[in-house]
């Protein structure tokens, strides 16, 4: 089962998507993107890691490349998150061009083999589109590819200021 | 207290004096004001907020603060810390609130709290 958490910056998503998968029985695995590299990302990483602290997550690195992973089946997977998933694909070493169907692919693979997999992407469309071109072609193939995981996903939800909003499944 | 929120220019600080009938006059705009106003509108200008001082002050305060976190991710530290700091505020004051309303094109969709608001 798939399950979609978006939200804005520090809106809780996290949290929320944490305790989805948290409250499953079955061996849960947190998929981390994200590519340590300043004391910044260090600092986030850290907190995050306090948040599952004692929850019985088992962390996987995978920046890139999830349809090549063999994620270990019927487990309660937490992937975030989305974006950053899609940026080391699209400016990684494997390139832009099908960046969004490697990750499409990878990210309903790993739904199939999970239990359930919770992706924690971010509400990145309402700041303008005052960006550089090539942030510009990234934010548009991003937003196609999560339409397209919302309409395979049972649930999406919003969470804004740690409030769950449903847009689609069960809440709704 | 009371929270509402909602992107910039969506009408929020309207609503608020439309459903209270208080006058501009009656809204702060900074945190020491705050602390005797019915009102404290643009919140979000005050990422470091210590609301535990101000609700202590003001227990039934109305707060408006602007969503901030709906871009791509700034470049700038500066401007990246200020946004996650407005957005774990908003949680911290969301989580306290007996009532969360976001404002959407003037309109309301009620997050947290019961019924009809006035």
């Amino acid at each position: 089962m798939l399950i979609l958490v978006s939200g804005g910056a520090s809106s809780g998503k996290s949290a929320f998507a944490e305790a989805l998968v948290g409250a499953r029985g079955e061996p849960k695995l947190y998929l981390a993107t994200m590519q340590v590299w300043d004391a910044e990302s260090e600092a986030r990483v850290e907190r995050h890691r306090a948040m599952r602290a004692g929850k019985g997550f088992e962390t996987i690195e995978r920046p890139a490349d999830l349809a090549g992973f063999a994620l270990p089946e019927g487990c309660a997977v937490l992937l975030e998150d989305l974006p950053n998933l899609f940026a080391n694909e699209y400016f990684g070493a494997a390139g832009a061009a099908g960046a969004a169907e490697r990750v499409l692919r990878g990210v309903l693979r790993a739904a199939e083999r999970s239990a359930l997999l919770a992706v924690v992407t971010g509400n990145v469309y309402a700041g303008g589109m005052d960006y550089a071109a090539q942030t510009r072609a990234w934010l548009a193939e991003l937003a196609r590819l999560e339409r397209k995981l919302a309409a395979a996903a049972e649930q999406v939800w919003e969470v804004v200021c740690g409030i769950p909003v449903g847009w689609k499944g069960e809440a709704v | 207290m009371i929270l509402i929120i909602g992107g910039a220019g969506q009408g929020k600080l309207e609503y608020v004096l439309q459903k209270t009938g208080l006058g501009p006059e009656q809204v702060a705009r900074d945190p020491e004001t705050a602390r005797s106003r019915p009102v404290f509108a643009g919140v979000e200008q005050w990422p470091e907020l210590e609301e535990n001082e101000l609700l202590a002050a003001n227990p039934e305060i109305i707060l408006i603060c602007d969503e901030v976190g709906s871009g791509v991710v700034p470049a700038d530290p500066e401007q990246r810390l200020r946004r996650e700091q407005v957005g774990r505020l908003c949680c911290r004051l969301a989580a306290r609130a007996e009532r969360v309303e976001r404002i959407f094109c003037g309109l309301s969709m009620v997050l947290k709290g019961e019924g009809t608001w006035n």
